[in-house]
């Protein structure tokens, strides 16, 4: 199978094709989608490839994207559904939380909402107030729903490619500041990764390193500085937070006895917080420290000329990592 | 005339979650004749007030509620004979109450499998690169095995599913107790730790461990929970310079009293040891060793030593200053009763600024407490007994009793305490 | 046979039916396209709406169902708008349309079911193209906007008619599924119910529109109002849209001007908010009776039929019900299966969790 190198953004916009290609239910939605190839060009190229019905622009509504996608789900149709940017998902709620996460179990099982929602996420691009957002919280306390992050453009297309090929709604987050600084190679063709397994990025022996979306690449900054020290740290790309796997977190908490869980999103009621529960209820005997998690502080996202001081870093991860060998 | 049965009609929940409902008004009697559906009684909920028709045809047997009555929800109102059995009508709540029942019937899918996933996940050790043997300790316990100098990997753990327990690491130090000096590079290692810290005082050299050869035919007592407490409770304790004043007390006019209203001597003993310490408030105190400070109390809290089937217990008997005999009395039967049923609380046991230790027949002709750190002082009432005493000059037979006091000398000189014990003593025999 | 412009009185108001108390004299005749057969049988889907009604506020006095929304006088709407669809048409229902699937042959055990709270209530949607009851006001707007735009995307013609209320008018997904139905130039059937109450907020705290109808201007689509009590009125104002829609002319607002008479659910008390007077006038209005009337004065309809619509509806319902008690109580299967497509592995482990406590207690 051939690889070219690719950006993030461009492995997304090859997923989402090559999965029209192949399933002529799947239709793209959104705005400023299809004419325009979306602000962050993510969609690039499809309309004119696939045509205005099933590449569309959409008014102005959030819930109405969403609401509209419900019902296209019912007659069958596999809508990826774009919400311009995280925070913009916010009106559409009452949809995801009342009707796409529930209408399988509503429905016991005869019925379900095989929809992917994408959208750019996360900060670090010095852009205004609810650009920056990382939401993922409020969408993996919700049953029903996965959530998935890559963090290469690999996995950009090889998760994209299984979300939208699962039976199940799928929030898909893609890093914004990844879109275009991050490059690699990507498989053509057939390159699905399955959701719901972690991906180990690096082995070590002393800390390990937990993260997701912009912060692996953070965190494999702070690995190679650490090694420097005489620190041999674990990485670990969480990939899809909900379901987590539990087997993998556990196993890669176990590496090293000592974790470190980074997150841009803020620390209370975070997903951070989930997979620091889950290891001290099934993983504390292996544990020789606490588990520590580095994240965005306990403030809405700040003004872009101090987000530096927001999202974690590799001084922060390193003072952690210090920490947590220190007992 | 055609089989019949008897329905108890029960009142349903009307409205989400409502307890109670008031009857506003039957509109049928008893031996009344009704329809299926005729309006049978109004009622009234914090909501609204709603008609609830006849459940079926029949003769209104009897109605349990009156007009004005607040009835609970799932309560029969009203028994109706009916011309033919009726299926189904019952009140929400038990339906609901069935739900629940049979759904813990119904069990859970894949609970086998449940059971083994619900296991440790030292399974999942797959998949994970090698480094040697893992280890399963709690952070409680790698602490420890750090401060003691003890290498995990080399232990065995006696825990469940191999893990190693605190007893394991202890164990493991004691053994090399003799060879080097573990316990104070131990100290050192876990950093920070002040070299006048109380918790952590042991006799230098470690923990004396028994060797194995003299462990043979010994039936194993473990030193466990609060048995081993007390004991590292008393290390500490043994380690201060306490010295004892001994003198004897004439108790007959305690036992007088005390016969006279019906009490036991310990609250006679309370009241004349509360006497005692506001002659000498130093005794009323806690030495803080690390700050090298005496904090003398303001409040009079007794500990009250008491003997249960797990050991000795001092529960704290406060502001003893502010009561009367009775209350005494009371609050003294109260803390034995709950100490020895065991329902006594931390708190209770926590805060005491003196304590008094009365063993009745078992108290010997006098002992030697040790303190119950970081108090100063403890007193013993020891064995009483008729006693050939010298009064003016003539033998006579007295009730006598041994009281002994044990002090910090830190704290306080022996002058002050014998002061103490006198007017203890003096404070007894006036009763 | 008059069309819908023919039967609008002065008011705008579309009626083909006199009151219930009037000697027919402001009777239209049978509209245009719609047979003698077809309108009993139109008769009889009311009778079985009004029947399950009817039982199931007496259910619900005898807690044999949980809180219910009853929708006493609102058969005409239901079953004249339903009526007036093709069989793959979908229907969007709120909650007060709970019982409308009947009218596709839906088993009433299954909607008691979902009043008694037990999951054998919740259908799969396209057994019947009946759309879940809605609980959150407005949000199905949008799904039937979806519906029939996956059916065009598919090569077929067919509408979705979706139910909504006065209220709904007011929360932003009626604003939105409305403006994306008329954008998208589907074949939609927006059925507001306006029977100007929302609990207890009267429609003039609801808007300052004169007419709820007249908002369809701002969508640039059609609008029509029609009496809602009129079985008849709706009937054809439904049919008309659906052919508008399928034609290519888009959605369609269809103002059903009503009452609320009955409570809005169970645990509803009007007489703490509204003089019960109107109510009164609008019971003795009975949608249902007027109906009735109209076809025996027109001869279409005979007592032996009256009669035995109103059985069978009570035989069907009193089979519903101990269907529905006789199910086997939901358990703990139903909690955990079906969040997802496949099960998470932790889910085995909570189950077992539940299952060692409930062990416990009993």
């Amino acid at each position: 199978m051939s690889t070219r190198v690719l950006t993030l953004v461009e492995a997304v916009t090859e997923a989402i094709a090559e999965e029209m290609e192949r399933d002529e239910r799947v239709m793209l939605m959104g705005e400023d989608i299809a004419v325009s190839g979306g602000v962050f060009r993510a969609t690039e190229g499809l309309l004119e490839r696939f045509g205005e019905a099933r590449v569309v622009d959409t008014p102005l509504a959030e819930a109405g994207i969403v609401g509209s996608a419900v019902g296209l789900c019912m007659t069958g149709i596999r809508p990826i559904v774009e919400m311009q940017f995280d925070s913009f998902s916010y009106p559409a709620l009452d949809q995801m939380l009342s009707h796409v996460s529930r209408y399988r179990w509503r429905t016991r099982g005869r019925m379900g909402m095989p929809m992917v929602m994408r959208m750019p996420y996360g900060g670090g691009v010095h852009a205004p107030e609810l650009h920056e957002d990382s939401p993922e919280a409020y969408y993996a306390h919700t049953p029903g729903l996965k959530v998935v992050v890559p963090s290469t453009p690999a996995d950009a297309k090889g998760l994209l490619q299984s979300a939208i090929r699962d039976e199940d709604p799928v929030v898909f987050l893609e890093p914004k500041k990844l879109y275009r600084s991050l490059k690699g190679e990507v498989a053509a063709g057939d390159a699905a990764v399955p959701l719901g397994k972690v991906r180990t990025v690096r082995q070590g022996s002393d800390v390990t390193l937990m993260a997701w979306g912009a912060m692996v690449e953070v965190c494999e900054q702070t690995a190679a500085a650490l090694e420097g020290e005489g620190v041999s740290a674990h990485v670990t790309d969480v990939r899809t937070l909900s379901p987590l796997d539990e087997e993998g977190l556990l196993s890669a908490a176990a590496a090293t006895g000592r974790v470190v869980i980074v997150q841009e999103a803020p620390r209370r009621c975070s997903v951070a917080s989930e997979i620091a529960a889950t290891i001290a209820e099934h993983g504390m005997y292996e544990l020789q420290a606490p588990v520590r998690r580095v994240t965005g502080w306990d403030v809405p996202y700040p003004y872009w000329s101090v987000e530096h001081l927001h999202r974690p870093d590799v001084a922060r991860v390193s003072q952690a990592v210090h920490d947590v060998l220190e007992g | 005339m055609g089989a019949t049965t008897m329905l108890e009609f029960r009142l349903p929940d009307l409205g989400e979650g409502v307890a109670e409902t008031e009857i506003v008004r039957w509109l049928v009697h008893p031996g009344e004749r009704v329809t299926e559906d005729q309006p049978m009684v109004e009622v009234m909920t914090d909501k609204a007030t709603v008609e609830i028709p006849a459940p079926a045809a029949g003769r209104i047997e009897s109605l349990h509620a009156a007009d004005g009555d607040v009835v609970a929800v799932g309560s029969v109102i009203v028994a109706i004979e009916t011309d033919e059995p009726v299926v189904g009508v019952g009140s929400a709540r038990e339906n609901t109450r069935a739900v629940l029942q049979a759904g813990a019937d119904t069990g859970a899918p894949a609970a086998a499998a449940a059971a083994s996933g619900a296991a440790s996940h030292s399974g999942s050790a797959a998949g994970m690169a090698a480094r040697g043997p893992r280890v399963q300790a709690t952070p409680l316990v790698r602490r420890l095995a750090t401060e003691l100098g003890v290498e995990l990997t080399t232990l065995h753990g006696s825990g469940p599913n191999g893990r190693i327990t605190d007893e394991d690491v202890r164990a493991a130090a004691g053994n090399s107790a003799g060879a080097e000096s573990s316990s104070a590079s131990g100290a050192a290692a876990s950093g920070g730790a002040q070299a006048a810290d109380v918790k952590t005082r042991t006799p230098a050299g470690g923990l004396a461990s028994v060797p194995a050869h003299a462990r043979e035919g010994a039936r194993v007592v473990p030193l466990r929970g609060m048995r081993r407490q007390i004991g590292e409770h008393l290390s500490r304790a043994a380690a201060i310079p306490t010295v004892t004043i001994v003198e004897d007390a004439d108790l007959s006019a305690v036992e007088r009293a005390r016969a006279a209203a019906g009490l036991s001597p310990l609250p006679y003993l309370a009241r004349a040891v509360v006497e005692g310490l506001r002659e000498v408030p130093e005794l009323n105190s806690l030495l803080d060793e690390a700050a090298g400070e005496l904090l003398v109390l303001e409040r009079i809290d007794l500990g009250i030593a008491v003997q249960t089937d797990a050991g000795l217990l001092v529960p704290v008997l406060r502001d003893c200053a502010e009561r009367s005999l009775e209350s005494l009395d009371a609050g003294i039967r109260e803390l034995a009763d709950a100490a020895r049923a065991g329902t006594i609380t931390a708190d209770q046991l926590r805060g005491g600024s003196f304590t008094i230790t009365s063993a009745g027949k078992l108290g010997g002709l006098f002992t030697t407490p040790l303190l119950n750190v970081p108090e100063v002082g403890i007193l013993g009432l020891h064995r009483a007994e008729d006693r050939a005493v010298v009064r003016a000059g003539e033998i006579t037979v007295r009730r006598m009793a041994n009281l002994s006091v044990t002090f910090d000398h830190r704290a306080l000189d022996g002058l002050s305490a014998s002061r103490f014990l006198l007017r203890v003593i003096e404070g007894l025999e006036r009763a | 046979m008059p069309s819908l412009a023919q039967a609008t009185d002065p008011d705008g108001l579309v009626r083909f039916i006199d009151d219930v108390h009037g000697d027919g004299s402001l009777d239209q005749d049978l509209p245009t396209g719609l047979d003698e057969r077809t309108a009993v049988e139109l008769y009889r889907r009311m009778v079985l709406l009004r029947v399950y009604d009817e039982r199931s506020l007496v259910y619900h006095r005898h807690g044999r169902i949980g809180t219910y929304a009853v929708y006493w006088g609102h058969e005409a709407m239901q079953a004249g708008a339903v009526s007036a669809l093709a069989d793959e048409d979908w229907v969007v229902p709120s909650y007060r349309e709970s019982a409308v699937g009947l009218l596709r042959g839906m088993d009433p055990a299954t909607v008691l079911a979902w009043w008694r709270g037990h999951p054998a209530g919740w259908w799969d949607p396209r057994e019947q193209r009946v759309a879940s009851i809605s609980v959150p006001v407005a949000s199905q707007v949008t799904h039937a906007v979806g519906c029939a735009w996956g059916e065009r995307l598919q090569g077929h013609n067919n509408a979705a008619l979706v139910f909504f209320g006065d209220g709904a008018t007011s929360e932003g997904d009626f604003h939105e599924g409305t403006n994306f139905a008329a954008v998208l130039n589907l074949p939609v059937v927006l059925l507001c119910n306006n029977n100007q109450w929302a609990i207890s907020t009267p429609l003039s705290k609801q808007t300052k529109a004169k007419h709820l109808v007249d908002k369809a201007v701002g969508y640039g689509i059609h609008g029509v109002r029609v009496d809602g009590n009129d079985v008849l009125a709706v009937h054809t104002a439904v049919r008309d849209a659906v052919a508008r829609g399928k034609a290519g002319q888009g959605p369609t607002l269809v103002e059903a001007v009503s009452y609320r008479a009955g409570l809005h659910g169970t645990a509803d008390d009007p007489t703490r908010y509204r003089d019960e007077s109107a109510a009164e006038q609008a019971r003795a209005n009975d949608c249902v009776l007027r109906y009735e009337r109209y076809l025996v004065r027109h001869g279409l309809l005979e007592a032996a039929q009256i009669e035995r619509f109103r059985q069978e509806a009570l035989d069907v319902m009193v089979a519903g019900i101990a269907a529905a008690e006789a199910l086997p109580a939901a358990g703990a299967a139903d909690v955990f299966d079906n969040v997802y497509a496949e099960q998470p592995a932790s889910f085995a482990r909570d189950a077992e969790t539940l299952r060692r406590s409930t062990e416990k207690a009993r």
